[in-house]
């Protein structure tokens, strides 16, 4: 995982690249308190129930920085074996999702789910995210989401113009994305 | 209107060549000092070997931007030509050239069309031939979707109708200027191993076995209006018709099924408007699409004092909100067991007992559902000519 945190740093140098666009450019997210604590809530309901929960961010991109305006917890159904848990997203709630999108003129900066313990990319996450565009990121919530939601607490990855999933460092994620008071 | 020549002639024997009538002869393909053409029934001397459309076009006094050429040989086949295409008149039996106004030929036009792809619009360079396949390529790479592979993309109208990739975007009947929505087929997060999802090729090897188990004796299905209309790996769709006493026959509802991961997971099940495949709310539900089963409510005293039976109706189609898209609450149904109120009961100790497989799904679909119908009462609204 180190070797990915060295190949992260390189990125917010690139992001200020005039040729970097997109989410790829993004170099802030603003997340406001209220849908964190939205997000940590739907995920810690799922976690009371023995379960992996999954949300998604969705708002506008004013340059390099990215404000989250809605969280979204599309139709999910989770699933429990004796190797592990996960959540599956069906087509219908990811086309809603789209539709819902693209009338509402935002569009998806990062996804969000739980895990039972430790926050990691499993292969999983890695072959079936639902955020697909570079400069995408996804959160992992560790321990069911019994804490308040706190970047720190998550391991933080974004997707890379080659599609692949690298983790941004802590202090790399903490100045990536902002909770933010009000709007 | 003639031309001038505009190469050696070396090889020519003969004067002039009408093309038509060389062609219906059956003469082979030759160079002629002149050649006689057919453009829409007219006849033109031209004086060069090989010519380009947009001077074939010219010849009759229409240009490129409305009008479009193709040329007819004589072994049948028309070929379209575009502007830039140039056709030598002695390398092919050419009966005839045809024009035709680009308007109602939609062979080339460029259509403006929007694709969502998860949320991000982009506006691919699409005309009426093209293959939707070739669409969703484009549309991908616009957006820069790198995150899954493109078969793990459906291409959809904004009501949820999957289109077939394999169509032409005219074939599919897509107007000039909509919006189309790429999305996923299916998203997933978790920290349980990998290999508990199926190598899609286990489960395509499950479902065909369940697949060829039920054509065995589709003859039968079909008679009693159970239409299995599409089963490509990991989808099925079918519709329930019905033949009730009484005037009318009936298109009852569709059902469609995923067979992703099977038998790992359970199919998903869904009913859904057998002409649109758009699943059916709780509130739209036809009504024998609710699945209705007789169970026993509770007892009463019979005629010579015995307790009978009292019977009330239970669906088996379960939706937490009318809204709600619902679900059929039975085992061997993906829904089912992974509704927490079934947590208990595991499809992996179910599977082996034959619920769930595709016969068995679409058989109790039927019963419960359009083979419930015993009568139906038509209403007319007749409004009488006056006399």
């Amino acid at each position: 995982m180190k070797l990915f945190n060295w190949l992260w740093r390189g990125e917010p140098d690139a992001a200020s690249d005039a040729n970097v666009t997109g989410l790829a450019a993004v170099t802030r997210v603003l997340v406001p308190q209220a849908l964190a604590e939205t997000t940590q809530a739907h995920l810690r309901k799922a976690g009371n129930s023995g379960n992996e929960g999954l949300v998604v961010w969705s708002g506008v991109q004013e340059g390099n920085t990215f404000r989250v305006r809605t969280v979204t917890s599309p139709e999910q159904n989770p699933i429990r074996t004796s190797s592990g848990v996960c959540v599956v997203i069906e087509g219908p709630a990811l086309h809603r999702l789209n539709v819902w999108l693209h009338k509402n003129g935002e569009r998806l900066i990062a996804q969000v789910h739980s895990h039972p313990t430790g926050a990691f990319h499993s292969s999983m996450d890695d072959e079936y995210a639902v955020v697909t565009a570079p400069g995408s990121l996804s959160l992992v919530v560790p321990d069911f989401a019994a804490r308040p939601f706190a970047v720190a607490d998550c391991a933080v990855f974004r997707l890379t113009a080659q599609g692949r999933w690298v983790e941004v460092g802590s202090a790399a994620a903490r100045r990536l994305i902002t909770l933010v008071v009000g709007d | 209107m003639e031309t001038k020549a505009e190469e050696p002639d070396e090889q020519v024997t003969i004067e002039f060549i009408d093309l038509a009538k060389h062609a219906h002869a059956g003469h082979a393909p030759m160079r002629a000092h002149h050649y006689g053409l057919t453009i829409d029934g007219m006849a033109r001397t031209v004086h060069q070997h090989r010519m380009s459309a947009i001077a074939i076009l010219d010849l009759v006094d229409k240009g490129p931007e409305e009008w479009v050429l193709e040329v007819v040989f004589h072994d049948g086949d028309v070929i379209e030509l575009s502007e830039d295409d140039t056709i030598t008149f002695h390398e092919r039996g050419i009966v005839e050239f045809r024009t035709e106004r680009r308007q109602h030929h939609h062979g080339h036009e460029t259509f403006k069309l929007t694709v969502v792809v998860n949320g991000d619009e982009v506006h691919p360079k699409v005309k009426p031939d093209m293959l939707l396949s070739v669409v969703v390529t484009e549309a991908l790479e616009l957006a820069h979707a790198v995150g899954r592979p493109e078969d793990q993309w459906e291409l959809k109208t904004e009501a949820g109708v999957v289109l077939d990739q394999a169509l032409t975007v005219e074939a599919a009947h897509i107007e000039n200027c909509s919006t189309l929505y790429l999305s996923l087929k299916a998203g997933a997060a978790g920290d349980t191993a990998m290999e508990l999802l199926v190598d899609p090729a286990v489960s395509r090897a499950k479902f065909e076995a369940d697949l060829a188990q039920y054509r065995a004796v589709e003859d039968g299905m079909l008679r009693r209006g159970q239409w299995l209309l599409k089963a490509e790996f990991p989808e099925v769709f079918v519709v329930y018709g019905a033949l009730p006493a009484g005037p009318m026959h009936v298109v009852a509802f569709g059902a469609s099924l995923d067979f992703t991961n099977y038998d790992l997971w359970p199919a998903s099940v869904r009913i859904v408007h057998p002409f649109t495949r758009v699943p059916y709310k709780w509130s739209e539900l036809p009504p024998a699409a609710a699945l209705n089963r007789a169970v026993k409510i509770g007892e009463q005293p019979g005629p010579d004092g015995t307790a009978q039976e009292v019977l009330g109706l239970q669906s088996m189609m379960q939706s937490h909100t009318p809204d709600g898209i619902p679900f059929l609450c039975m085992r061997g149904v993906r829904e089912y067991h992974t509704h927490p109120a079934h947590s208990g009961d595991d499809w992996l100790l179910t599977r082996a007992s034959g619920e769930g497989t595709l016969y068995h799904l679409l058989d109790t679909l039927h019963r419960y559902g359009a083979g419930a119908i015993v009568g139906t009462q038509p209403f007319f609204n007749i409004n009488p000519p006056r006399l």
